[in-house]
């Protein structure tokens, strides 16, 4: 890089995004238990056909991740390397540029993904290993940042309240993005999300959603996962297979305050609202304009 | 019991709280219990309400919304915060004071009774809620002043200050309302006690 050159807003494998980019990271679970798709692509072979639709359906990046976010039976470090690492390899192989996320807490898998071409940490649990982020220093890797609340990886809340969720959400991202950073991880690389639903109830993540510019006015990149979560289905009062229409009114509200990165199960639905939020705002033209103008 | 003319327990979940209010109520029967029971307090004729909490918990606030809808809602109330050290001191208070006060105890059993409770799945938890069951709606104050709280603690039980603060006040009453159940995997209990009437000569 040219050194009067600036830094890109987001880098990830080496590309550079913008603020006004808008990034659709669909999800591939390798677990037989996550609570939308149920073991749908538990199979590697499904998994790896998933990889191929998504990746048409315009996903800009994938999540990978073995262990499904609610409690239940307990997954040790060698299982979810099991489930993910030969994946990433597989992937990786057959997709030379695609960005590759993991979704893990745990610095070993951290070690083990990022060996096997993964660019991205995507800790959903707020830190809860500190040795994550030397991991992703020390790859090269991008990191998520999430505020948890500080609960225990895959645990509920119960009966957490704040005074001001957002203030909370914006102390802790700030000091684990400056602890990132820190630890070797440039700016460019570190990603902050306010981790809708983790260690908060459905108010909570609502008042997130309305203040997400705050989140956005900090200048970091800013990932949201809203995908078919119980905050969608109970504000509108449905179970989980019948949650998407939400979800993505939820994604448009979002991406009006300038979230950058989109954590989903529907990618083309999403893509479309990302664009079209993208062309509402400026930010891109119209795909192709003539009603009117002949 | 002196001064005091009922005790009613209640659970303390946010759930009870305006602030958390939703267009449906998913607390709408626990709610009309909590009602009844203080409705059975009305009839003792309080002139005053005193509600013992832990400190720091929603106990107060769910306490006074509770209230608010209730049949003792326009009574003076008075709050007294309790800790693990403070609970003789808190009932000889409450104890001493003025006459007709209807005390009011927040507290819950486990809040890990199957998968899909808040604190997911204990199977210690069944047995320990049955037994503090079994021992508010007898009462035995005995048995609930034998409660662990440790286990209370493992199990995401947020009731025993105030099953201690019951087994102090409950000698000499009788269950005059009972009502128990855990829809949302925590398990809750809303009950109110009364003096036994003057003994028989």
């Amino acid at each position: 890089m040219r050194p009067d050159t600036q830094p890109p807003f987001l880098e990830l494998r080496g590309r550079g995004f913008a603020p006004t980019d808008r990034l659709v990271m669909a999800i591939i679970n390798r677990t037989p238990d996550s609570f939308y798709d149920q073991g749908r692509t538990w199979a590697e072979d499904v998994a790896f056909q998933r990889v191929a639709e998504v990746v048409e359906q315009g996903a800009d990046l994938i999540d990978i991740g073995g262990i499904k976010a609610a409690p239940g039976e307990e997954i040790d470090v060698a299982e979810e390397c099991r489930r993910v690492v030969p994946f990433v390899a597989r992937v990786r192989q057959a997709y030379p540029d695609l960005i590759i996320s993991v979704d893990t807490w745990r610095h070993e898998v951290g070690r083990a993904v990022c060996d096997a071409g993964a660019d991205l940490l995507n800790d959903a649990w707020g830190g809860a290993d500190p040795q994550l982020v030397e991991v992703a220093a020390e790859f090269g890797a991008a990191v998520v940042c999430t505020h948890t609340g500080g609960v225990t990886p895959r645990t509920r809340p119960h009966r957490v309240e704040f005074d001001d969720v957002v203030a909370a959400a914006l102390d802790s991202l700030q000091a684990q993005a400056a602890r990132a950073e820190a630890a070797g991880v440039p700016a460019r690389r570190v990603i902050i999300d306010p981790a809708h639903d983790f260690g908060k109830n459905s108010f909570h993540s609502l008042e997130l959603t309305r203040r997400l510019d705050e989140l956005a006015a900090l200048g970091r990149p800013l990932l949201v996962s809203l995908s078919n979560k119980d905050f969608v289905g109970e504000a509108l009062d449905r179970p989980v297979k019948q949650r998407v229409v939400g979800t993505l009114a939820t994604t448009a509200i979002s991406a009006w305050q300038g979230a950058q990165i989109y954590r989903v199960h529907e990618v083309a639905e999403t893509r479309q609202v990302l664009d079209m939020v993208s062309v509402i705002r400026g930010e891109r033209l119209p795909a192709r304009a003539v009603r009117g103008l002949a | 019991m002196s001064s005091i003319t009922a005790v009613t327990l209640i659970p303390k979940p946010l759930l009870l709280l305006p602030a958390y209010a939703s267009l449906a109520d998913p607390a709408a029967e626990l709610r009309a219990h909590c009602h009844a029971a203080l409705a059975q307090v009305a009839g003792a004729g309080p002139e005053q309400v005193t509600v013992i909490a832990e400190q720091a918990s929603p106990g107060f606030r769910v306490a006074a919304a509770v209230l608010a809808d209730s049949a003792l809602a326009d009574l003076p109330v008075r709050e007294l915060p309790v800790t693990e050290q403070t609970i003789d001191a808190v009932v000889a208070e409450v104890t001493a004071a003025a006459a007709g006060t209807a005390l009011l105890v927040t507290g819950d059993g486990s809040a890990r009774r199957d998968p899909k409770a808040p604190g997911h799945f204990d199977p210690r938890a069944a047995a320990f809620d049955a037994e503090v069951c079994r021992a508010l709606a007898a009462p035995d104050p005995a048995a609930l002043a034998a409660l662990d709280a440790g286990t209370a603690r493992e199990l995401l039980a947020a009731g025993w200050l105030g099953w201690q603060v019951l087994a102090r006040v409950l000698p000499d009453t009788r269950t005059a309302y009972w009502w128990a159940d855990d829809p949302f995997g925590v398990q809750y209990a809303v009950a109110t006690w009364l003096p036994h009437p003057t003994p028989k000569p």
